[in-house]
């Protein structure tokens, strides 16, 4: 342990599943100045522990849990965790986020994160009780689905103090390629790292932590009380986020951007065909808080652990075929995925289906992207009955939509597979020219906005170092909602924006623990003071804290180049490079990607075929990569 | 000169959700702004003092935020949209 806490406890777990062995060792300290914590840390670590060519889906492979230095402390939305391994999904680098409160009690126990390795040979769990670990028998419990396994093992385990889990549900255990990982309902969604852990036999972590208190984490506990008065005071100033103000987050949710994203034409809708849903607002944030949504008081909502947002929300179904259902959400990215991506308004058919997602461990946008293509391939004539089941896939038929996420999450029939791996996969098996539209990059669905109606998205979803990702970075606030607008129809900037986005999140956000909604109230300059108050580290001014990001950045992108990928592979389907965009304010516009890769690798300091070039590495330290990438020195 | 507004969030329950304005010629975003702030009695929900949008609305042109381009002191055309939203964030 640290003599002194940094943020960091100053210890790891790393755990064997393969002879069962648990070892205690230092957090790399050195790394968190170069690093931080969360992502950043763990790209570090996996980078050096993983071989290229791992089988994602090996014994070889590893997870790392990690959390940042403000997980666990009074930051206002410190309670973040990720999950970072080589994508089964992609094969690319991961990691997954979550927030809860599984990330701040892993803290309280006294680790900063865990390493798991090897597979064991029976289902099992880890069970952590301060410094007691052990590997506990999981086979009573292997098949359950997540909400059962949760309240199961809380329930066991609740003699030893408040047990906070994170698990698999049968999905991971069957290796579907879109099976997350879920803690308090909520999930490290996308790029399948729920099955690295079903490859693994391990069903679930359960964590006891009450041997540190938030307060001790921090080196400087009044500088820090002093910088986090300052983040709270914006949450309660912003408009979005404001609960005194009625903010559209605090209030609906994430799902408060709908009618915005939609009026810009960047709503997809019927697997990306065009860009406004015409039943929006039966759909929309509103429709859900008047229809769906319990009141936000209502004691079954469960916010993050230290959230002073608190976007969560519970729809419960009461009445019909789905009478019964109680769905933690659904969210924006959710409605989108079941909802017009599928030709779906039937708000019941939306949350049924995110139950079900989170009830087998699925990642709902991934799932929704896959079904709507499958739907245009059963349109076009390119799949029948006899490849679905019997279900008729057709646009708008939500009962068979929620059938297709049913046996998706048991991998049943050739639907459920079909659905259970993707779309890349799915769109390989159906061919005839079905990858032009597979809205994927790299293997991982598009999320819910049009790259056609802003370029600044379309570069985001190439480039992204785990595929398609709407926040690596989120330039949809910018070019499609008007914050600091940006004409989302032009190139100009896009790259510069981009970059300065990318490395931003990696380092203010995903790095140190927080959400990365309050950066709606705040920004970097916000955070890190916080951050230097919690760990006493020093940092000359924003552009030497913004040079860790950039450090992330390019060593995500060493890790996707050790295993081959390159500019080829920063690529959108031909419906966003072909075909002209329908709807205003960007009606006949492509992405016009090349011209923005040109200059984005430029200014990233990498060829022309997005490779980070040897002195850029060099000059950001990060001689390991550049050694496995471009040899040794010249 | 005729628009057509569609209104969201809040201001949906005050003005209805999609409506045709009849503005003169040659008006902008920020004359049909204070008309309908006129007409709900409360112009401060959509305009400052100063002529500048409220803090808490968001105005899409066609689907381009008004932002872009101050496009807010042009002048509309006969049948464009304006989209009226509150502030939105998440994702």
């Amino acid at each position: 342990m640290a003599d002194r806490m940094s943020g960091f406890t100053g210890r790891m777990l790393r755990i064997n599943l393969t002879d069962g062995s648990v070892e205690r060792e230092d957090t790399d300290l050195d790394a968190t100045r170069k690093f931080l914590g969360g992502k950043g840390y763990a790209v570090n670590l996996l980078f050096r522990e993983l071989k290229a060519g791992t089988d994602p889906l090996g014994e070889e492979n590893k997870i790392v849990f990690m959390t940042g230095p403000l997980t666990g402390t009074r930051a206002p939305t410190g309670n973040r965790f990720c999950v970072c391994t080589k994508s089964p999904l992609t094969g690319t680098w991961l990691d997954a986020h979550c927030g809860g409160t599984w990330g701040p009690v892993l803290k309280w126990a006294g680790y900063d994160g865990l390493v798991v390795e090897g597979r064991s040979d029976r289902p099992r769990y880890i069970y952590i009780r301060n410094d007691d670990v052990e590997l506990r028998d999981a086979e009573w419990i292997w098949g359950g689905d997540t909400f059962t396994v949760e309240r199961f093992l809380k329930d066991k385990h609740s003699r030893d103090g408040d047990p906070k889990l994170l698990e698999i549900g049968p999905a991971g255990e069957g290796m579907a390629l879109l099976a997350n990982i879920i803690s308090d309902v909520r999930a490290a969604g996308r790029g399948g790292a729920g099955a690295v852990m079903g490859s693994k036999n391990l069903k679930a972590i359960v964590v006891v932590g009450d041997s540190i208190r938030p307060e001790d984490l921090v080196h400087d506990p009044a500088e820090f009380r002093k910088a986090i008065r300052g983040a709270y005071k914006k949450v309660a100033d912003d408009y979005r986020t404001s609960r005194r103000k009625g903010g559209g987050l605090v209030y609906k949710g994430t799902s408060n951007i709908i009618d915005g994203i939609n009026e810009a034409g960047g709503w997809p809708t019927r697997n990306f065909q065009t860009g406004s849903f015409d039943r929006v607002l039966e759909v929309d944030g509103d429709a859900f808080s008047e229809n769906l949504y319990s009141p936000r008081e209502s004691p079954g909502t469960r916010p993050c652990w230290n959230c002073p947002i608190t976007c969560a929300h519970v729809s419960v179904i009461k009445k019909g075929r789905w009478a019964g259902t109680v769905d933690e959400g659904p969210e924006y990215e959710t409605i989108w995925a079941f909802g017009p991506q599928c030709d779906v308004s039937d708000r019941e058919a939306i949350a049924r289906a995110d139950y079900l997602c989170d009830y087998y461990g699925l990642d709902t946008i991934s799932v929704g992207n896959t079904i709507g293509f499958l739907m245009e391939c059963f349109e076009r004539g390119m799949i029948t009955e006899e490849d679905t089941d019997g279900v008729e896939l057709k646009f708008g038929n939500a009962l068979g939509m929620v059938e297709a996420v049913e046996k998706a999450g048991v991998m049943s029939g050739d639907l459920g597979k079909l659905v259970g791996n993707g779309v890349q996969r799915a769109s390989e098996q159906i061919g005839q020219g079905s990858s032009s539209f597979a809205m994927h990059t790299k293997g991982l669905e598009f999320p819910a906005y049009m790259p056609r109606a802003a370029q600044g998205l379309g570069l985001s979803y190439a480039r992204s170092d785990r595929g398609a990702c709407h926040l690596r970075p989120w330039t949809v606030g910018r070019e499609m909602l008007g914050f600091d607008a940006m004409d989302p129809r032009t190139t100009e900037g896009k790259a510069q924006e981009v970059k300065d986005g990318t490395e931003n999140i990696a380092v203010t956000w995903d790095s140190s623990g927080l959400c990365l909604l309050s950066s709606y109230a705040y920004g970097d300059d916000i955070v890190l003071p916080i951050i230097i108050a919690a760990t006493g580290y020093t940092f000359a001014n924003k552009d030497d804290f913004m040079l860790v990001g950039e450090r992330i950045n390019n060593l995500t992108r060493a890790f996707n180049v050790r295993e081959g990928f390159s500019r080829k592979d920063d690529t959108l389907p031909d419906r966003c490079l072909k075909e002209p965009h329908d709807t205003n304010p960007c009606k006949g516009m492509v992405v016009k990607l090349d011209e923005m890769l040109d200059e984005y690798y430029a200014l990233c300091g990498w060829d022309q075929d997005g490779i980070p070039k040897r002195e850029k590495l060099i000059d950001l330290g990060l001689d390991l990569a550049s050694e496995q990438i471009h040899g040794g020195a010249d | 000169m005729k628009v057509r507004v569609r209104a969201f969030g809040g201001l949906k329950k005050l003005l209805g959700h999609q409506f045709e304005v009849d503005l003169e010629g040659d008006s902008k975003v920020e004359d049909l702004l204070r008309l309908l702030g006129r007409r709900i009695d409360s112009p401060s929900k959509l305009l400052t003092p100063e002529g500048e949008l409220a803090e808490n609305l968001s105005v899409l042109l066609n689907g381009l935020s008004v932002n872009v381009g101050k496009k807010s002191r042009e002048p509309l055309s006969e049948g464009d949209v304006v989209s009226l939203l509150p502030p939105a964030g998440g994702g």
